[in-house]
């Protein structure tokens, strides 16, 4: 009995020695949480999101960038004309630019960065964007000059993006593991499977930024866990807390400050255009009727999240609320689909990743469309990759659903082979006139005619604007609440006092 | 003794390359390439072709397994699609913390399981049986990542003596020791319990034999008939138990990592499966493959050192 007691005693001593924690005065890191590792830090060979919450503006930047509200700003150049036929940009670059290795930036590394975004084996995930690209001229060190074979209204957008960043030809093949940019921060080390951690770089362009030393980002996959290391001070915040029904759990709380922003990211239900009932556009438009989209954000997101009613996010530039177009209204559908000659209902297959809003939000879609008679059954197929070979790719499905996270794309509905499988030649006119206009206001216009086609034609069922659950220390400041593009921009974050 | 552990040496190799072909094969069958998953929903199809040609995707099955297996004699287990980096050193990684895990684990498990247990075994039906009765019973009901949410409850957020999650690597023993132990506790705890249960049994099924009436009548103290005699001929049921769970635990640290944030083998295979990393999730599905089947060799051998008359038998 003695050695069991000597052991309690041990173990109190060793507990009580791990408990005294000690606390540095005055703190210049940060450590984030984020839901999901990236698979690599090169944002130009691969599409996944946490690659760019990771580096985008932090480690790696472009010729110009966004600001919170999602307008485009000068970056690496500092201004830049357009031709008056649209098809001839001039850059002027920032001068006293080195990338973190001490490549100095200029012309060339533009022409390269572009070039190589638009090559023939390039793995680019917007590949499209840089297409309209005819030649890339370098008349001196600080002046680039892209000319076009068409105008492209969202050409300067587009650089903004992490697919545009500019790269050193000489980590091409590093940057997946060790990446190298010209961003305020520069890449210290991936401990994979757990963080990756950031210094200053104390070499950047921009005097006086960052204020931060050294900025975590640690993966926490688990909802409870995120939870739990906030609670436990174990991280200063999660800018993208994945657990709507934990949030609430944060917003009494002093230690915390929490945000409910806005993102991209559009929650909607796909209608196979081409399997019947689907083709019939009362069919899709009874379907829209029957679905009553607080009652999908209540349920799916704890009533965090805005209603929309097209394939536009609040957070894009043009957008126009459509949900006034088709409301609510079960005796509508019942009747629309009267009139398509379904009056007795029909049973469709939803296709349903396993996340949890994604689930949830089917299954209260099977609630509603259960009440005009339309039986909804709910098969789960992993995302991604069960998802992406029979959805995405195969198209083999009925109804799915899925939040489309790229800002500014309604114009996957105009592009063939799109698992949508929608084809409407005016739509398709006004996306391509919309592209081609280098007028803002012009292309507000034509992105507002398209909106409103989708919205009346139903290509897919438009739920939610996902939104961005912000929990951060309340003592944190110049994190963004919204999320014009995926982003944890920390360059401008700083501890009050 | 040598020949027997030199035929279970012989169906050892075997059996891993049965296994290797039947992993090879399972996992090519799975739908959904890595290359159509990195590049998303934005992605054309000439763009996912490049990509799979740069992944080495494009080569026939039998090339690629090839492949495998000759990389596999040299160390060379091919590279990561999503990680970019070799799989063997992010396997070697990700050992540093599930190895250490498990046997931390194993350890709890085994001093709290067969501790209650014999206690329980040496007073049939009284105080101590019934209190060792209702820990297996809470433990083989509570799942270990049920366990694990409480102890950070308790532990992280309430009392702040450990933190909720992570692993800060070994360059500091003691903080990796730390974030370690309650991960352990949580994974042992209904290992414990099944232990717990096997070892009463156990022990009590030879306390009835002759020999123990012996030991009692030679005078021998309760204590050393315990020990020495019962407990001694209870341990081939009780070694059986615990090669099956070092299995068990290595594997089942999946959710308990997850739960805890630890950056170990489980969580690789979960999220290399969810990717379709396959040159990273077959070699891990070989790994715990070779391990359990290495395991029971293992404790195969331990038989004939703990029974004589396994020995005797061939």
């Amino acid at each position: 009995m003695i050695t069991q007691r000597t052991g309690l005693r041990l173990a109190f001593a060793a507990l009580a020695l791990f408990s005294s924690v000690s606390f540095a005065a005055a703190k210049d890191t940060l450590t984030l949480g984020l839901p999901v590792e990236p698979t690599g830090l090169d944002p130009t060979i691969s599409a996944p999101v946490a690659i760019r919450e990771v580096t985008w503006g932090n480690i790696y930047e472009g010729l110009v960038t966004l600001d919170k509200d999602g307008k485009v700003k000068p970056l690496l150049a500092t201004e830049w004309t357009t031709s008056p036929d649209g098809l001839t940009y001039t850059f002027k670059l920032r001068p006293g630019v080195t990338f973190h290795n001490g490549t100095p930036f200029d012309s060339a590394i533009v022409k390269f960065s572009l070039d190589r975004a638009r090559a023939a084996d390039s793995t680019n995930a917007q590949k499209q964007f840089f297409e309209p690209i005819e030649v890339i001229e370098t008349p001196d060190p600080m002046t680039a000059v892209i000319k076009l074979t068409q105008p492209s209204g969202l050409f300067v957008y587009h650089l903004a993006w992490g697919d545009a960043v500019m790269i050193d030809p000489k980590t091409v093949d590093a940057n997946k593991t060790d990446p190298v940019g010209t961003g305020p921060f520069k890449f210290k080390s991936w401990q994979r499977g757990n963080q990756v951690e950031m210094v200053r770089n104390d070499g950047y362009w921009d005097k006086g930024v960052p204020k931060l030393s050294a900025v975590t980002f640690r993966f926490i996959a688990d909802a409870q866990a995120q939870a739990a290391a906030l609670r436990a001070g174990d991280i200063d915040g999660f800018p993208n807390f994945t657990a709507p029904e934990l949030f609430g759990e944060f917003q009494g709380d002093a230690r915390f400050k929490t945000v409910v922003g806005a993102t991209p990211r559009k929650l909607v239900a796909a209608l196979n255009s081409e399997k019947p009932p689907l083709d019939n556009v009362k069919v899709r438009q009874a379907m829209m009727s029957a679905i009553d989209r607080q009652a999908i954000i209540d349920g799916a997101y704890s009533g965090y999240g805005k209603a929309i009613g097209s394939h536009f996010a609040p957070t894009d530039r043009g957008y126009v609320d459509m949900t006034g177009e088709i409301p609510y209204d079960p005796e509508k559908a019942k009747s629309l689909l009267t009139e398509a000659g379904y009056g007795d209902g029909f049973t469709l297959t939803i296709k349903a990743p396993q996340m949890s809003y994604t689930t949830r939000a089917s299954e209260v879609m099977q609630a509603l469309l259960a009440e005009v008679g339309i039986t909804l059954n709910i098969v789960p197929s992993e995302f991604p990759a069960k998802w992406i070979d029979e959805v995405f790719i195969k198209r083999d499905y009925e109804m799915s659903i899925i939040d489309h996270a790229e800002p500014m794309d309604i114009d996957i509905y105009s592009r063939p082979g799109y698992y949508f499988n929608y084809k409407n030649p005016k739509f398709d006119g006004l996306i391509a006139a919309a592209d081609k206009t280098a007028d803002d206001g012009e292309r507000d216009k034509f992105y507002g005619e398209a909106q409103k086609i989708l919205a009346d034609e139903v290509p897919a069922l438009y739920l939610f604007d996902l939104p961005r659950l912000n929990v951060w220390s309340a003592r944190l400041e110049g994190l963004w609440e919204n999320e014009p593009i995926s982003q944890v921009y920390v360059r401008d974050a700083y501890w009050a006092e | 003794m040598l020949r027997i552990a030199f035929s279970r040496l012989g169906s050892f190799v075997l059996t891993l390359f049965i296994v290797s072909l039947l992993i090879f094969a399972t996992m090519d069958l799975l739908p959904g390439n890595a290359a159509a998953i990195l590049l998303g929903t934005a992605a054309r199809p000439d763009t996912i072709a490049a990509l799979e040609q740069q992944l080495g995707l494009d080569q026939p099955a039998y090339i690629r397994y090839l492949t495998w297996i000759a990389g596999a004699f040299t160390g060379d287990l091919g590279s990561s699609a999503s990680y970019g980096v070799p799989v063997a050193g992010l396997i070697a990684e990700r050992l540093q913390v599930t190895l250490p895990l498990a046997l931390i684990a194993l350890v709890i498990a085994v001093a709290i399981g067969v501790g209650l247990g014999v206690m329980a075994a040496a007073r049939p039906r009284q105080a101590p049986d019934r209190a060792a009765s209702v820990f297996a019973q809470v433990g083989i009901a509570v799942p270990d990542f049920w366990f694990g949410i409480l102890l950070i409850l308790l532990f992280s957020v309430t009392l702040h003596w450990f933190s909720a999650g992570g692993f800060p690597g070994w360059s500091d023993p003691v903080a990796a020791v730390k974030a370690l132990l309650l991960p352990a506790i949580a994974l042992a705890l209904p290992q414990a319990a099944v232990l717990t249960r096997v070892t009463r049994s156990a022990v009590l099924d030879v306390a009835d034999e002759d020999f123990i009436r012996t030991a009692k009548a030679k005078g021998l103290t309760e204590r050393r008939v315990l020990w020495r005699h019962a407990v001694r001929n209870a341990l081939v049921p009780i070694v059986t138990i615990i090669g099956l769970q070092f299995s068990f635990l290595i594997a089942g640290a999946v959710l308990v990592e997850n739960v805890f944030n630890l950056p170990g083998i489980g969580r690789l295979a979960y999220q290399s499966l969810a990717q379709r990393d396959l040159v990273v999730i077959r070699s891990v599905a070989m790994f715990f493959a070779g391990l359990v089947i290495l395991v029971n060799f293992a404790v195969d051998l331990a038989y004939l050192w703990l029974d004589p008359r396994l020995r005797a038998a061939r």
